[in-house]
């Protein structure tokens, strides 16, 4: 995040934005919220979202579905709770259950979180980690601010 | 040996050089020294032996692929699934279009498929990877001398929830090209009775080790959604056009792309991707990739196999912003 290049684009009959192209690193570097979950990927249903993790998430996030977390760069902790009786998908104050553990991801690592797991993150130093996970109400859609919309 | 297949193949005897032809549908593949030569009803096309091998290599790889696999510009494939695989040439080429001169045919997938293993079987030489960067492996050129080189054999790696199996120096030595490149070891502090429900992979490490080259393998699946990283180096020895929106991310290295329209094959935009960059492809477009280094590539895949029927009709967006009125 300290340094990067973005690429470009030359359209020769094409408009930019059908390409919805941004750069992972750019959000990480730039955007004003940490653990904020910038789509930088949408399929149908499915969802492609980075943040970049900074000290700890004030969230603990529980999940219907399985999702998994890359570690672009970085450290970061993941503390895992199954919780005593199913709760809503989203994120928590807290979370009450059984501690089955924690990860710590570095540059590279891939990781699950398992659904109906209830996770935290924190990262001692900034750290950027890309999400595969759904669409939810709990993600950030900002194509206009993270696109490349001219050449 | 693809014994359980070869009542599909229908093979001719060798020629001069030491190659089988082959017969599929009312086409004949032949090849010689330099060339593979497609006959056809309408005439005979031909392309360079290694490019053809190395595309066909990722057509049966990957099962024919979402939708399109363009071996150039004239010949190639469309996977239409349950309903046959069809093989063209100039189909999707305006300039073949316009002629009148195209010619296709519907296909079952289980006979194309064991002709081109046998093809590749019969005519990839011993000393020839078709998977591997040009500066890995030896020539696809000459007369026969043997084989197959045994990478032909090998099954493309796919989960339905996540690898968690790292690779190690015993089978997957790091590639040259990333010696130095690898991440770092992550910790699992799962308590024992829950370590079966968890995983953790270096990603970067793992495709460090990756020994094939333009061959997008799932390591992780949230229902359809499946990431399907690889690792790239010179140019993809196709041109996929896509029947579905499929994203790009770019992890190092860099990679350029050539955006074609999938239907005519008219020129476009081209792009240069850098590390982070994260991209989509249309559904109507195909793409051609260069990468000047070895370079390691997230493609992300929407498997749903219901998507080109809805895109056709029109219920599923062809770019991925259409939803959000950005387009």
């Amino acid at each position: 995040m300290k340094k990067y290049t973005k690429g470009n684009l030359l359209l020769i009959n094409d408009k930019p934005l059908n390409y919805a192209m941004s750069n992972i690193y750019e959000i990480g570097a730039t955007w004003p919220k940490t653990y904020d979950r910038v789509v930088v990927g949408k399929n149908g249903p499915y969802v492609l979202a980075c943040f970049r993790a900074e000290g700890e998430d004030k969230s603990w996030w529980y999940m219907p579905h399985d999702e998994y977390v890359v570690l672009v760069e970085g450290e970061m902790q993941i503390d895992y709770t199954e919780p005593r009786e199913e709760i809503e998908p989203g994120p928590h104050k807290a979370v009450h259950g059984t501690e089955m553990g924690h990860m710590i991801l570095r540059d590279g690592s891939l990781a699950s979180l398992p659904a109906k797991v209830a996770y935290r993150m924190r990262a001692s130093r900034k750290s950027l980690a890309l999400l595969q996970t759904k669409h939810s109400p709990w993600l950030t859609y900002a194509w206009k601010d993270i696109c490349i919309t001219e050449e | 040996m693809v014994t359980e297949s070869q009542h599909l193949v229908e093979a001719q005897p060798a020629n001069e050089l030491g190659y089988k032809s082959f017969r599929l549908g009312g086409y004949t593949f032949e090849r010689n020294a330099y060339f593979a030569v497609v006959h056809y009803p309408g005439g005979e096309y031909h392309m360079p032996v290694g490019e053809f091998l190395r595309a066909v290599q990722r057509d049966i790889g990957w099962n024919f692929f979402y939708g399109m696999v363009k071996f150039d510009q004239v010949f190639g494939t469309f996977n239409f699934y349950d309903k046959g695989v069809d093989m063209f040439l100039g189909k999707y080429n305006d300039a073949w279009q316009k002629s009148g001169k195209a010619y296709s045919e519907m296909l079952p997938n289980e006979k194309i498929s064991a002709t081109f293993k046998a093809i590749l079987e019969d005519w990839v030489p011993p000393d020839f990877n078709p998977w591997a960067a040009p500066r890995e492996t030896g020539s696809p050129f000459g007369k026969k001398r043997g084989g197959p080189h045994p990478a032909i054999f090998r099954k493309r790696i796919v989960t339905k929830t996540m690898i968690k199996e790292p690779r190690t120096d015993a089978t997957h030595p790091v590639n040259e090209a990333f010696q130095g490149l690898q991440g770092k070891d992550g910790e699992m502090k799962i308590r024992p009775e829950f370590k079966e429900r968890f995983g953790l992979l270096n990603l970067y490490d793992y495709l460090a080790r990756n020994d094939v080259t333009w061959n997008p393998e799932i390591v992780s699946a949230v229902e359809y959604s499946l990431f399907c990283p690889t690792t790239e180096e010179y140019i993809l020895p196709i041109t996929h056009g896509n029947d579905r929106v499929e994203w790009f991310l770019l992890l190092n290295g860099q990679i350029s792309m050539e955006i074609r329209d999938r239907d005519t094959g008219t020129l476009r935009a081209y792009m240069h991707m850098k590390p982070g960059d994260c991209c989509a492809m249309p559904a109507d477009i195909s793409h051609n990739l260069w990468a000047p280094e070895r370079s390691m590539l997230l493609v992300w895949e929407n498997g749903n196999p219901e998507l080109p029927e809805l895109i056709r009709l029109g219920k599923t967006p062809t770019t991925p912003l259409q939803e959000f009125g950005l387009s």
